[in-house]
């Protein structure tokens, strides 16, 4: 008990002191150029308000590139042998941030929450019976399905787990009835979670300091991890770029654009370390508007699309995404269509379209590309001029990325193409797939409005989900089910990137996927090389 | 002092009007602000219920009494992008833009006002000349494009200064709000050297056509006195020039430049909107720019209002001293 | 009518036209004598000469581009940001444009920008000072103060809100800056007025029966068209210099328009190393913007002489 007090006295005062350089540790300095607009972990959506929520919360599971979850604040788990229940036994060491000892009714408490605060994680996670989350004793917690999902437990890694009694010693009004705002309020400026950092000193707009949790039990610390993160937003890629090479950030979060590389390559005080990413690039298209409901202009826009161009020079690399899901998660699967740049191909198809020639000419469609993302914007502009030459007219048009969520959602606003990733939070094949059945439309993220299906796809989609996970059979289906869907072409299939993360030499930061979204960014995982010359004269920076 | 009263009762009433603008604005062009508002996935029961939580549903008339209400009680909403309170926001990004904005007209008027004088005692001479060429280019510049340039020149070519934020260590002790103010207060000259480095670049940019400006002004109003009788009396009587240039130069000056900050100060505060983005000044009009571009009305109106009614304080006190300083007006009235 | 923002605005009109200095006052009359004693203004004429070459390259800029396809949604990665050559004279932008071809094209958006945002002024601004000049008493006391709230507002915030509200495009922001902008209008308008209706013409209409509108728009109006339109004139570049900035901030053109703000915006990311995307589209606008400003002072002094 005195152990708990005293940590909890030590971190309280260090959350009210200005968080500024400790001699010793190292800190890590980066730029981001997105707004942190939300500190709370279910509401973030973002690559900084992901990194940040990770960094912050712990999850019961932990996501890991080959092992697919390992233990973390679960010690273990089991299923029941209809998979619908699961039950997690949790270690008794995880402290919170306060010093309090994370027990079973913070998991609940976490999981009631993420399932009625609006916020992708809920939508992962919906088919978790709400009603039924048991807390067994305080270091076991029993969740019910209300229908089998092979993904469940991968889905877990994006729960992160929150302080519940400090969240309602803070609540505010608010409209969760007993809940009030629950601890929105709170969460304004400052975290509830045990990961291994705490959030220091956060101003909107402007900056953000990570502190390192001393209390932290589920990894040690190494003395040359970073003691302290500071993340300046920092709107300007130039700019941004500028205070990297100026060595005022140890890392740039940004693959840099292709023209850029060179000029990262050339440096000798940088590293560049590359890895393939999951994260599905495709361009959605709007299949209950005409005349993207006819299979013949979808495979004919399909075809006009030069993923080469968009993979290589667009973005920097990556490889060809076949279907709706990455070969890494489908393993070996033979004779999924595929549509290579092929401008005769589709003007075949076009002609085997219902739609004659000028009727086609009449549609104007709107490519709605995320506004401020200039990729996304040239990928629009590349597919435009070629449906051009084919007779039809698309106008690229840079729209918030909240207002295409928003407009999504339903088939009467959903855009006619939209170009965007999904970043595979949660690997497994049916998170993809599901998608292309009628219960995963409508999720406003990451299906991004695809409002097609099948009743044979349907079908092999739930099959799957109840044979053993991961077997051959299962796999199987998947396999049948994306050849389906990408002969159908609902939408056009781009790539999976390659990552280029450019970093001081002195640094070593993810090297890899991390296994999910943005969890290559454990800051905990960083590691400083404290003699280098360099380090010395950027620590100073 | 009658007229004073009707002076203070007409800026109220252009306030005033402004919120009825601004409101009518957000309210009557499209744009769902509920879609704005909630974004991810809402059902139309959620959405309703939304709109009856913020009075959506109302006739407009008693939305705008109730927004008038909530707004003389300090309340503007809840801002989306940032998820609190619009005033929360306003009040701790309101220095950095009045830092900035104070800066540069002090530049402006500091390096303007002399230029202008000796422009005109020295007519057509080289350095009227130059000063005409550079007022000319000045008020030509795109705001943002020169701010780019700079950024290259200074920053990235010559390494000289920080291109953007407000400040790279801790900020001096929270008085004013005024990083050079509070550091100098407190005695933090690191600091201050830390504030000023980084306004240097920004300052620069949004003085640049109000330099332009205040120069030609006075160089024109002086040129106007100089050629008046009383001069030419005063050198026929024998006065030295310099007392003459500054007897009547100055007094003539001084008046002209307060009329100048009354109609700069609203162009500045407009620029320091594309200023403030790309420096990434972590300032009100900063924030007011991707309010507007994200439709987040609330802050749009927020800021919208609070920079209304600086502009409209700073026409009222530039004018009372105006007044104040030139018996002439105040005779008149 | 606040005496504050009349003074500081016809102060400030002032404050940029002292930039040539009249040349030695000769009287001559004769309508071929006038275009002569406007051209002794030498920088007025450098600044007609050039708007003149923005016009002519705006009206023929498909004849005169050396790659006309790359106006539109033309891409080519193969000539990604290529430096300045023979070839490109300004080089190529992000997605292998010739920015050359581009610049050339942006004549005509921001030439129709001015224009744009002038008619609509114009239109709303100078009958509103007309009417209130005319009229005074409670018609001034309302228009001015409307004209007050919206000189409240820093022109660029109020057409950036409006442009945002109605959906961001190229049209939409000449629309929003024109709505905004015709308070300029009605101040010089209704100074002008408020003179001009002391004069023995407009004493000699009223007593022949005229109606008020006459008097308004036949008698005091051509009376007050020099000053308009040297107003105008100044007006443009800075209509210019407030479109170029909304269509930067991402509120205006959308790709793949040739409109020199967004230009700028889209080639940014590629400073320093790629710095001709971005300074060619840069310098043009400043090349009009001063050509405005100089026709703007030589019309001043035009006037300033009759």
């Amino acid at each position: 008990m005195a152990a708990v007090l005293a940590v909890g006295l030590v971190s309280s005062l260090s959350v009210a002191l200005p968080a500024y350089a400790e001699p010793g540790r190292p800190v890590l300095r980066a730029g981001m150029n997105l707004e942190v607009s939300t500190l709370d972990p279910v509401r973030a959506t973002n690559l900084f308000e992901n990194t940040i929520a990770l960094n912050v919360y712990d999850p019961l599971v932990f996501p890991d590139p080959d092992k697919g979850v390992i233990p973390w604040i679960a010690k273990s788990w089991e299923a029941s042998d209809d998979r619908k229940t699961y039950t997690f036994h949790l270690r008794d060491d995880v402290l919170f941030h306060d010093g309090r000892k994370l027990e079973a009714e913070d998991v609940a408490f976490s999981m009631k929450r993420a399932l009625t605060v609006p916020g992708l994680v809920g939508g992962y996670l919906r088919s978790i019976d709400k009603d039924r989350i048991e807390v067994v004793d305080p270091t076991t917690i029993r969740f019910h399905l209300k229908s089998v999902d092979p993904s469940f437990v991968r889905a877990m890694v994006l729960l992160k787990i929150m302080n519940g009694k400090q969240l309602m010693a803070n609540k505010a009004e608010g409209s969760y009835g007993e809940f009030g705002d629950y601890g929105a309020k709170f969460l304004q400026n400052q975290d509830a979670g045990s990961g291994p950092y705490m959030i220091a000193d956060f101003r909107a707009g402007d900056h953000m300091i990570l502190k390192a949790f001393d209390g932290y039990t589920l990894r040690k610390w190494a003395p040359n991890a970073p003691g302290e993160v500071r993340l300046k937003i920092i709107p300007e890629t130039v700019t941004l770029e500028t205070k990297f090479f100026a060595g005022e950030f140890d890392f740039d979060f940004n693959s840099p654009a292709p023209p850029r590389v060179k000029v990262f390559e050339q440096n000798p005080k940088i590293a560049m370390d590359k890895w393939q990413t999951l994260n599905n690039y495709y361009v959605v298209m709007n299949t209950t508007l005409p005349p993207l409901d006819d299979v013949n202009v979808r495979k004919a826009i399909s075809y006009a699309y030069d993923a080469n161009t968009v993979m290589n020079r667009i973005h920097a690399g990556g490889v060809r995404l076949d279907g709706p899901v990455p070969k890494a998660l489908l393993g070996s699967c033979e004779g999924i269509p595929r549509y290579d740049y092929n401008m005769e191909k589709a003007k075949e198809y076009l002609a085997k379209s219902k739609y004659k020639p000028a009727e086609l000419a009449k549609f104007k469609l709107e490519f709605a590309a995320v506004a401020g993302a200039e990729a996304f914007q040239k990928v629009g502009l590349m597919l435009s001029l070629s449906l051009k030459k084919l007779g039809l007219n698309v106008e690229v048009k840079p729209v918030r990325w909240t207002d295409i969520v928003a407009a999504q959602t339903k088939p009467e606003t959903a855009y006619p193409f939209v170009y965007f990733y999904d970043s595979a939070r949660v690997r497994h094949p049916s998170t993809l797939l599901k998608f292309y059945t009628k219960a995963g439309w409508g999720a406003p993220y990451p299906s991004g409005g695809i409002y097609w299906q099948d009743a044979a796809v349907t079908g092999m989609i739930d099959k799957a989900a109840a044979l053993e996970d991961g077997s051959p059979q299962q796999m199987a289906l998947y396999c049948e089910a994306s050849k389906k869907i990408a002969a159908e072409a609902p939408a056009i299939f781009s790539h999976n990137d390659l990552r280029l993360q450019p970093r001081w030499k002195y640094l070593t930061a993810g090297t890899r996927d991390g296994g999910s979204s943005q969890y290559e960014y454990r800051f905990d995982m960083f590691r400083f090389d404290t003699a280098q010359p360099d380090y010395i004269a950027n620590q100073a920076k | 002092m009658v007229r004073f009263l009707r002076r203070v009762l007409n800026t109220a009433i252009v306030v005033l009007f402004v919120s009825l603008l601004m409101f009518l604005l957000v309210r009557v062009l499209p744009g769902d602000p509920v879609a704005a508002a909630m974004g991810e996935g809402v059902t139309k029961e959620q959405a309703d219920k939304f709109r009856a939580e913020m009075g959506l549903d109302k006739p407009l008339y008693l939305q705008y009494a109730t927004y008038l209400d909530q707004l003389a009680h300090g309340e503007f909403g809840r801002s989306l992008i940032e998820s609190r309170d619009v005033g929360e926001i306003v009040s701790e990004r309101l220095p950095a833009t009045l830092e900035l904005v104070i800066c540069a007209l002090l530049f402006a008027v500091v390096v303007g006002v002399p230029l202008g004088i000796l422009s005109a005692t020295h007519r057509n001479g080289l350095l009227d000349q130059v000063s005409r060429l550079c007022s000319l280019t000045g008020v030509s510049f795109p705001g943002f494009w020169a701010a780019l340039m700079l950024q290259l020149l200074l920053g990235a070519a010559l390494a000289l200064l920080p291109i953007t934020g407000r400040i790279t260590g801790p900020p001096p002790e929270h008085i004013t709000g005024l990083y050079l103010v509070d550091s100098l207060l407190t005695g933090n000259m690191s600091a201050f050297g830390d504030a000023f480095r980084h306004l240097v670049a920004p300052t620069i940019v949004l003085a640049l056509g109000p330099l332009a400006q205040v120069t030609g002004m006075i160089r024109s109003s002086m040129l106007d006195e100089l050629s008046k009788p009383y001069v030419s009396f005063s050198h026929a009587v024998g006065m030295p020039g310099f007392l003459i240039n500054y007897k009547y130069a100055l007094r003539n000056a001084f008046s002209a430049t307060l009329t100048l900050i009354g109609f700069l100060f609203p162009l500045m505060i407009g620029s320091a909107f594309v200023v403030e983005k790309v420096f990434a000044w972590p300032g009100i009009a900063r924030f007011g720019a991707d309010a507007i571009l994200a439709n987040d009305y609330n802050a749009i109106v927020g800021v919208t209002l609070v920079v209304c009614l600086f502009v409209v304080v700073v026409n009222f006190v530039t004018d009372e001293l105006y007044v104040m300083l030139d018996p002439r007006i105040r005779l008149q009235r | 009518m606040t005496p504050t923002t009349a003074t500081a605005s016809g102060q400030a009109a002032e404050a940029t036209s002292w930039l040539e200095d009249a040349a030695p006052v000769v009287r001559k009359t004769g309508a071929a004598r006038r275009f002569a004693r406007f051209s002794r203004n030498r920088l007025a004429l450098v600044g007609v000469s050039i708007l003149a070459v923005l016009l002519l390259a705006a009206v023929f800029a498909p004849w005169i581009v050396p790659y006309p396809d790359d106006v539109a949604d033309a891409v080519n990665f193969d000539a990604v940001l290529l430096p300045p050559s023979l070839q490109h004279w300004m080089g190529t932008d992000e997605v292998g444009r010739d920015v050359l071809t581009r610049v050339v094209f942006g004549a005509r958006w921001s030439l129709s920008m001015a224009a744009i945002v002038l008619a609509i002024a114009v239109t709303i601004g100078v009958p509103m000072g007309l009417f209130a000049g005319y009229y005074g008493g409670a018609v001034e006391q309302v228009l001015m103060r409307v004209t007050d709230g919206f000189s409240a507002v820093p022109a660029l915030v109020l057409a950036l809100a409006i442009t945002v509200l109605l959906g961001p495009s190229l049209l939409n922001a000449m629309i929003a800056i024109g709505f905004v902008w015709w308070r300029s209008f009605a101040r010089i308008a209704h100074g002008q007025t408020l003179s001009k209706k002391q004069e023995a013409y407009v004493a000699v209409a009223r007593s022949l029966g005229a109606s008020d509108l006459h008097i308004m728009f036949r008698e005091i109006l051509p009376n007050i068209s020099s000053a308009l339109l040297v107003s105008i004139s100044l007006n443009a570049g800075y209509a210019v210099l407030t479109g170029t900035a909304l269509s930067f901030l991402g509120a205006g053109a959308r790709p793949p328009t040739p409109e020199w703000g967004a230009m700028v915006a889209d080639s940014r990311n590629y400073l320093p190393d790629a710095w001709w995307a971005s300074l060619f589209p840069g310098l043009a606008i400043f090349v009009t913007v001063v050509s405005f400003n100089l026709l703007g002072d030589g019309l001043r002094d035009y006037f300033a002489e009759e």
